[in-house]
């Protein structure tokens, strides 16, 4: 098997099979929208982690892979999903507040060791999975079955929930960044470092938070889409590119830039694989983004730095 | 010992003008100097000085006006290009190849008007170019330690090698942008030495922060403020003038800025 | 340029370091030519595949390690190499000399385009838009199967070297071997000329300080795309050496996580080197190779061999020899 094939995410159980195109097409809007927010939440962590520290994160798919294992290992293990989504994010987080003080401290402001650097941290992550989990792709069964019928055809509640999930989250993040004292740091310290430090910014406990909540924010999403795709060491190569390509599109650092990028993303290759197959939807958005890098650098939706 | 100059003209400017937003850094600046001349540009911090070095050598676009160099129009011209022609500078902010030795820091400045980089002849073969990096070596006083990784040099010699990049590159015209920042008394001395042998093979434009340092080396100061040149002439005309009293002097009565500078005008 | 260093005393050192490193490479070059008759034939495979790895490193250490552009999409060039040398053996039935060529030719037909639009931007944009060139043609390759083989790749049997009446078959590992030794080595000599002539001495101006190379005359874009066009005909031609040797092409070549181990292999050994990324391949082959008859997951042990690296000495290998020996650049 080919490393990152595309698709996975759009893949629905037999029962919920359409047959029309129009509904095909309203069910992958559907769908796509519901992706989006799911991808919102991953290029979140990694456009806030650009944005403030100037890490690009290439471990960042591994962190998301990490949640979704970690995931669907404490739900065999407590035999309780809700629980699994509350730890694993939480674990991974931890273990990105580890990161941050051990492996990019040493090498701030070098964003090219930072790149290998987390590239080294990715292989760590898929091979510790690959030698614990095993390589075998996994399932996990959606916690609740029930589906919603929208204008004719079936569609898994569990989604919606997750949609609806997502989306509190990221209130949840604005409240965060916006109400809280450590948000305010935050901003200063994307705003003007030297000032915020002068002004008595713990500069190194914001980065570490920072680096922390991206982390998070990848498992989170990787929980979170566990029981949608299938669960296996390498699901964060694909993630990982999308959600590159939503934080370029979205203006790199832009927050809400990236959640209206996820989204368009998520309906453009939802909808269009109505059409093409997977595989070339991907490339359609992959072309999209190379000239979006090309004619708009900072995004879409992104200020000029 | 000074040649005198000509009358041909080196570099014009006619209206030249940026804007970054509402601000405007240069406001339709009139200058103009002929071949030979060694000019100072003076004036306040923020006063557009760097701005206009910028604009000249093609590190910035103008938002209105043209540059001339030579009686051609370089206006809009790419940076590189324009260096090619025979403009070179330095910047405020030292910027050199930090992890190369000084010699080929020069180097890399040195073989920039070959029009042709052979990528298969050994560089070390080219006479032509080692004996300019020699030469500008020894202009710059930093022959022995041309071996050195520029990064480890020291803060003024770090400023030279500034200055020994520029040259290398032959140019017409020179560009210093405060080259004795953060320089000791005695290395400003003798760093302005150096200016005034150069000064005597092709044109300076020298921008200075500090009044003093270029009162007897220039021939004409122009002094900026707010975008603008506010006064033109021989220095000890600059000296008496009543528009750089105010600005360096606090005329301006509300004006902080003036009062921080006025210890600058000895 | 070690005649031309300041103080006696630094010269001394200069000219002790040109002489370690001419002696060591000599005895390498020594090994390298004699040695393998006497190996097994699977060392001589791994020896082979070192030379051929060793090669795909150099190719990335030139943009990297000499220009600065981190790239992760010069696998993209690799795989374009490898199909550039099995199609037209596996398919038109062209003999090994023309498939090489049309292999290079091919791969810098990708570079050049390719290039001329990666080249616009820099930085964080850069290594984004490589990896994402790199996986449109991924995507690409997988698709057209009819072409590729897609993910069972293609397979072809030993190629021949036709060399005038003769014919040399490369079934026989140690033909093989001295077949990619004899090209490894003439890319070597030439790119070590390439970073010492004054293009190189370009590269390195606008690794250490783009806008200031602008300001002394250089049109950054067309260096930079020159070196990448360098680094994508040699990244093809190692693609090319693999086909040949290991008589199979797959669409994985062209994912970007292989070129994250050109990456690996160039910072362990010592980006800006040009030997050191050889020697990194080298060491972290054989260490694979060692290490994954009795643990599988070595990779865990690269990615942290990687972070120490990056955090205690990014200059790697030979850049540590080199401190320690005083050997500039040449």
């Amino acid at each position: 098997m080919g490393q990152g094939s595309v698709g996975g995410y759009g893949a629905l159980p037999q029962r919920y099979f359409v047959m029309d195109l129009l509904s095909q097409i309203i069910f992958q809007a559907v769908n796509g929208f519901v992706w989006g927010l799911i991808i919102a939440l991953i290029a979140l962590g990694l456009t806030l982690v650009f944005g403030l520290i100037e890490v690009i994160n290439v471990s960042h798919g591994a962190l998301y892979m990490l949640g979704a294992v970690l995931g669907w290992y404490m739900e065999r293990l407590f035999g309780n999903f809700w629980l699994a989504l509350a730890f694993a994010p939480l674990m991974v987080g931890i273990i990105g507040l580890g990161i941050e003080r051990a492996v990019l401290r040493p090498i701030e402001g070098k964003p090219a060791m930072t790149i290998i650097a987390t590239f080294g941290l990715m292989l760590i992550f898929h091979q510790s999975v690959l030698a614990t989990f095993g390589g075998a792709p996994q399932r996990m069964r959606e916690p609740i079955q029930f589906g919603f019928s929208i204008m004719g055809f079936g569609y898994p509640g569990y989604r919606l929930i997750v949609a609806a999930f997502s989306a509190a989250t990221m209130v949840g993040l604005w409240a965060f960044l916006y109400k809280t004292k450590f948000g305010l740091w935050m901003r200063a310290v994307r705003q003007d470092r030297e000032m915020a430090l002068a002004m008595g910014v713990p500069l190194n406990g914001v980065y570490m938070l920072t680096f922390g909540l991206g982390a998070f924010l990848a498992a989170l999403g990787g929980v979170l889409a566990a029981p949608i795709v299938t669960v296996e060491f390498k699901m964060g190569l694909d993630i990982l590119i999308i959600a590159f390509m939503v934080v370029i599109i979205g203006g790199l650092g832009s927050l809400l830039g990236s959640v209206v990028a996820a989204i368009l993303i998520g309906e453009l290759e939802g909808i269009a694989s109505v059409f093409i197959n997977p595989t070339n939807a991907r490339i359609f958005s992959l072309v999209f983004m190379i000239i979006v890098l090309l004619l708009r650098p900072h995004g879409l939706f992104g200020r000029k730095a | 010992m000074k040649p005198l100059t000509t009358d041909r003209s080196v570099l014009e400017t006619e209206g030249l003008t940026k804007r970054f937003g509402g601000l405007i850094a240069v406001d339709r600046v009139n200058f103009s100097m002929r071949e030979g001349e060694l000019r100072a540009i003076i004036g306040p911090n923020g006063a557009g000085k760097t701005t206009f070095f910028n604009l000249i050598s093609g590190c910035l676009s103008p938002s209105e006006g043209r540059v001339f160099f030579k009686g051609e129009e370089i206006t809009h011209l790419p940076a590189d290009q324009i260096s090619r022609r025979g403009i070179a500078r330095t910047f405020q902010i030292t910027s050199i190849f930090p992890n190369i030795t000084v010699y080929e820091n020069i180097w890399a400045a040195a073989q920039t008007k070959k029009g042709f980089l052979n990528p298969l002849v050994h560089s070390s073969r080219l006479m032509d170019i080692r004996k300019r990096v020699e030469g500008i070596l020894e202009i710059v006083g930093l022959h022995d330690k041309s071996g050195e990784i520029a990064s480890n040099l020291s803060h003024g010699d770090q400023r030279l090698l500034e200055i020994g990049i520029a040259l290398g590159t032959d140019p017409h015209l020179l560009l210093l942008d405060e080259p004795t920042a953060g320089m000791s008394v005695k290395e400003t001395r003798e760093t302005m030495e150096r200016v005034k042998e150069l000064s005597c093979k092709l044109s300076i434009i020298i921008v200075e922060h500090d009044m003093s340092v270029v009162m007897e080396l220039a021939d004409t100061i122009s002094v900026f403020d707010f975008g603008r040149i506010i006064a033109e002439g021989p220095p000890e005309e600059i000296k008496r003038d009543e528009r750089v009293q105010e600005v360096y002097l606090g005329g301006r009565s509300n004006d902080s800025e003036g009062r921080r500078h006025s210890h600058l005008l000895r | 340029m070690a005649s031309l260093a300041g103080k006696p005393e630094d010269r001394m050192k200069l000219w002790k370091g040109e002489r370690l490193f001419q002696i060591g490479f000599a005895v390498l070059v020594a090994v390298l030519v004699l040695a393998p008759p006497f190996l097994r034939s699977y060392h001589k495979r791994l020896l082979t595949e070192i030379l051929i790895w060793g090669l795909f490193a150099l190719a990335f250490d030139i943009i990297y390690g000499y220009t600065g552009m981190l790239s992760f999409g010069q696998a993209l060039f690799f795989g374009v190499g490898a199909y550039g040398m099995a199609i037209p053996i596996l398919r038109w039935d062209l003999n090994l000399w023309v498939a090489l060529l049309f292999a290079v030719i091919a791969s810098i037909a990708f570079a050049w385009p390719i290039g001329y639009f990666a080249v616009k931007v820099s930085g964080a944009y850069f290594v984004i838009i490589t990896i994402i060139f790199s996986l449109i043609f991924f995507f690409i390759a997988l698709d057209w199967r009819w072409l590729t083989g897609g993910d069972n790749g293609l397979t072809l049997t030993a190629p021949s070297i036709p060399l005038g009446n003769w014919k040399l078959s490369l079934v026989d590992p140690l033909t093989n071997y001295y077949f990619v030794l004899a090209l490894v080595l003439a890319c070597y000599l030439i790119t070590r000329r390439i970073v010492a002539s004054p293009l190189g001495k370009a590269f390195q101006a606008i690794r250490e300080n783009e806008d200031r190379a602008r300001v002394i005359g250089y049109k950054v874009e067309r260096f930079k795309l020159i070196s990448y066009i360098i680094s994508g005909a040699i990244s093809g031609l190692s693609g090319a050496l693999y086909a040949a040797t290991s008589r199979y092409a797959n669409v994985d070549f062209l994912h970007w996580t292989v070129s994250g181990d050109a990456v690996v292999w160039t910072l362990v050994g010592g980006a800006g080197t040009l030997i050191g990324p050889m020697i990194g391949s080298g060491l972290l082959i054989v260490f694979e190779d060692y290490v994954s008859s009795w643990f599988k997951n070595y990779p865990i042990i690269v990615g942290i061999l990687v972070i120490g690296v990056v955090i205690t000495a990014p200059q790697g290998i030979v850049g540590l020899l080199r401190e320690r020996f005083g050997r500039k650049e040449r």
